[in-house]
């Protein structure tokens, strides 16, 4: 009963602070907005007992990317900077559309009649020995192909970044 | 906490996501939403894998894979924003040399040469 009410205060605030993200006129407000958001998922992924991906969540989304966000923004726009509100005919298409996609879920959801009954505690549970030795499985259940090829994906993408961003030879 | 309510919160999270894709015209604000939007698919990975055994007439919920399919996400998440905060940076760089407003250098209905 504890975990539910807790479970509903931080859908309520991830719900509330992304609301934020897409509505703040100020870009930095708006990337403040999305680590809290990226937080509290972390909160939600350790309550779900998948505690290796809240870990992941904190260590490469906040540590990571969130940083890579914030040098952008310093870098490309001024602090006090107010992006302009959308117009209103836009802003009632965008919850069209994104309303559309929600009710489908809801709609599917309904009709498929999927999981209404609380699992009981420690059910369904991914030890963290069992993930390393998974991950690492050159069987068919395993993951190591994947592992490999993430890890030149990420490589690849390192230079990629650089190449891109980097200045001109022969200056700018 | 059940599955149907996470997926009614990641539903709800992805649909703030679209909402911002949709309406935000500066390229960093398009991709904090577009994060968003894949942080709810995350909730889901995790939902389904927690509670995948409740679903009628399914394999029994493989916890494991699960959490290793968001794991390869975030990773190439990660790698997706590297590239686009790169080229972020490259366009303000190209507008500001070429004497443009630093404001209006990512607004993306105004990248037309992206179009192809």
């Amino acid at each position: 009963m504890a975990a539910d009410v807790l479970f509903w205060a931080v859908s309520a605030v991830l719900v509330a602070l992304a609301a934020a993200t897409v509505l703040a006129r100020n870009l930095f407000r708006a990337a403040l907005g999305l680590l809290g958001v990226l937080w509290l998922t972390a909160v939600l992924f350790i309550m779900l007992h998948a505690e290796m991906v809240a870990l992941v969540q904190v260590m490469v989304y906040i540590g990571g990317i969130m940083i890579f966000v914030l040098y952008a923004v310093l870098l490309t726009s001024e602090l006090g900077g107010k992006m302009p509100a959308p117009s209103f005919w836009k802003a009632a298409a965008a919850i069209v559309a994104s309303g559309t996609a929600v009710a489908m879920v809801a709609a599917l959801m309904r009709k498929s009649g999927a999981g209404g009954t609380d699992v009981a505690a420690g059910g369904n549970v991914a030890a963290l020995k069992a993930l390393g030795l998974r991950l690492l499985d050159p069987g068919p259940q395993g993951f190591l192909i994947p592992f490999e090829l993430i890890s030149v994906l990420l490589l690849a993408a390192m230079v990629g970044a650089i190449a891109v961003a980097r200045e001109p030879r022969g200056g700018p | 906490m059940n599955l149907s309510s996470c997926l009614v919160l990641s539903a709800a999270l992805f649909g703030i996501g679209a909402f911002g894709l949709l309406t935000r015209r500066n390229l960093i604000a398009a991709l904090i939403s577009l994060e968003l939007m894949v942080n709810a698919a995350l909730i889901n990975f995790v939902a389904f894998a927690r509670f995948g055994d409740q679903l009628p007439g399914r394999l029994p919920g493989d916890p494991e894979s699960g959490s290793l399919f968001a794991l390869f996400a975030v990773a190439v998440t990660a790698a997706e924003m590297a590239i686009a905060l790169a080229i972020v940076i490259a366009l303000h760089r190209r507008s500001a040399a070429a004497g443009g407003r630093a404001r209006n250098s990512l607004d993306v209905t105004a990248l037309e040469s992206l179009h192809g």
